[in-house]
């Protein structure tokens, strides 16, 4: 478990950091740290995140589709009450970033959602298959803006 | 025990098989434990004290389909869950029925536009009764199964009209469900599967406006789009076969028979 109290913990994080990478923004908002990284080095920070800074958990995974461009968001905790938020940005309509699985085992399954939501393929990842939609006949990534939802249908020869 | 103290003496009594087992089987439907959504709420709260399925001998949940008679499919079906709603149908023996709970299990419900649920549970097995709402009251439930309690009475247990074990025929080939459906099974995963099951044919991705017109009712109902995409894909291929064996007369020679079939479809 992390030592000291929060306002530390945040400063400690917030200096490893800037030390370690090459941010494009890095700034402390309430009980949280809040990173904009480059898609290339997003293994790298987590791992210092974790190996040398000690945020143990990693919460969640999500994507924002901007049309063109996606989000990813990955959201930390140290289980003591602080949070980092890595963000970074991915241009293209075919996204690709390196899998974080290496350093956060838990990522298996949020990269898996991911890619099955919005289509964002994780090079590396062990096991890039879809999680909930079903894997044969889908061809959809349904979260994504440019999925119809209320006329596009796929019936799997169902009639 | 009023009705006990009748039968002092040894009595005889003369019925039919039909009426002795159809007598036994509705007074002993045994529904599979299978609640997929809120739905399935009401379905225990039909079973619990105050509404008291028991009394039409409905109450006990089977946790297994080995042991089931009815399925009673409470709550959205998704197109993953269809598979395994399949799988479970097919495990449950002979005779069964299947009793379509809510909005959802009927046409998809409000969630009929969502990506990945299924418009229905009859689109995969066979449904009995189906009862509306969403989700209907206990009293609904206990409504639909006194209906198929008397769907069970009109059984025939000899004659043409006996029950059938869904994948065999009269002459013992094995079959799907509802030929009259294309069910193109799609239970079909890993699992072995008996021969002759045809497999699965194709994917459809088509526009859709507002409801199919006849899907609910009619179950070979394909919309015209995909009779329009299947017609242009036949064309193509037979096309690329012509070029490929270089015959330019037969395209001009199969022509017409298309068009007719064309005319019905359209009206």
């Amino acid at each position: 478990m992390p030592e000291g109290d929060l306002q530390t913990r945040l400063d400690r994080y917030l200096t490893g950091f800037r030390n370690g990478h090459g941010l494009e923004e890095s700034v402390i908002e309430g009980s949280a740290v809040k990173l904009v990284v480059r898609p290339e080095i997003i293994t790298a920070v987590m791992a210092t995140a974790r190996e040398r800074l000690g945020v143990r958990h990693l919460s969640f995974i999500t994507v924002v589709d901007r049309r063109g461009s996606f989000e990813v968001n990955y959201e930390l905790l140290d289980l003591r009450g602080a949070r980092v938020n890595v963000k970074t940005v991915i241009e293209g309509e075919e996204p690709v970033i390196d899998t974080i699985t290496s350093v956060y085992p838990s990522a298996n399954w949020h990269e898996r959602e991911a890619y099955d939501m919005f289509g964002v393929a994780f090079k590396g990842h062990p096991d890039m298959r879809r999680i909930y939609m079903w894997q044969d006949h889908f061809d959809h990534h349904p979260l994504l803006k440019s999925f119809e939802i209320s006329t596009k249908r796929t019936f799997e020869g169902l009639r | 025990m009023g009705v006990m103290q009748q039968f002092n003496e040894p009595n005889i009594v003369t019925t039919s098989t039909d009426k002795l087992f159809n007598w036994a089987r509705k007074n002993s439907l045994w529904p599979l434990q299978f609640g997929l959504a809120c739905c399935a709420i009401e379905m225990m709260s039909t079973g619990m004290a105050h509404h008291d399925l028991d009394r039409f001998g409905a109450g006990f949940f089977t946790a297994s389909p080995r042991q089931a008679d009815v399925m009673i499919v409470s709550g959205t079906v998704s197109t993953k869950m269809a598979e395994r709603m399949t799988r479970l149908y097919e495990q449950m023996p002979e005779p069964k029925w299947v009793i379509a709970m809510g909005a959802c299990a009927i046409s998809g419900g409000p969630f009929l536009d969502g990506y990945s649920v299924l418009m229905g549970a009859d689109r995969v097995i066979p449904v009995d009764v189906y009862v509306p709402g969403c989700p209907p009251r206990p009293e609904a439930l206990i409504f639909g199964i006194m209906t198929l309690q008397k769907k069970i009475e009109r059984d025939q247990q000899v004659g043409y009209e006996k029950v059938q074990p869904a994948l065999v025929d009269d002459d013992g080939n094995v079959m799907e469900y509802l030929p009259e459906r294309e069910y193109t099974g799609i239970s079909e995963g890993k699992a072995p599967r008996f021969e002759g099951i045809r497999p699965i044919k194709r994917t459809y991705v088509f526009e859709r406006k507002g409801m199919p017109p006849a899907s609910q009712t009619d179950v070979g109902w394909i919309p015209k789009e995909v009779k329009q995409k299947l017609k242009e894909e036949a064309k193509a291929k037979k096309a690329a076969e012509q070029e490929a064996t270089g015959d330019g007369a037969v395209a001009t020679a199969e022509k017409p028979p298309k068009d007719k079939a064309e005319k019905p479809e359209n009206a």
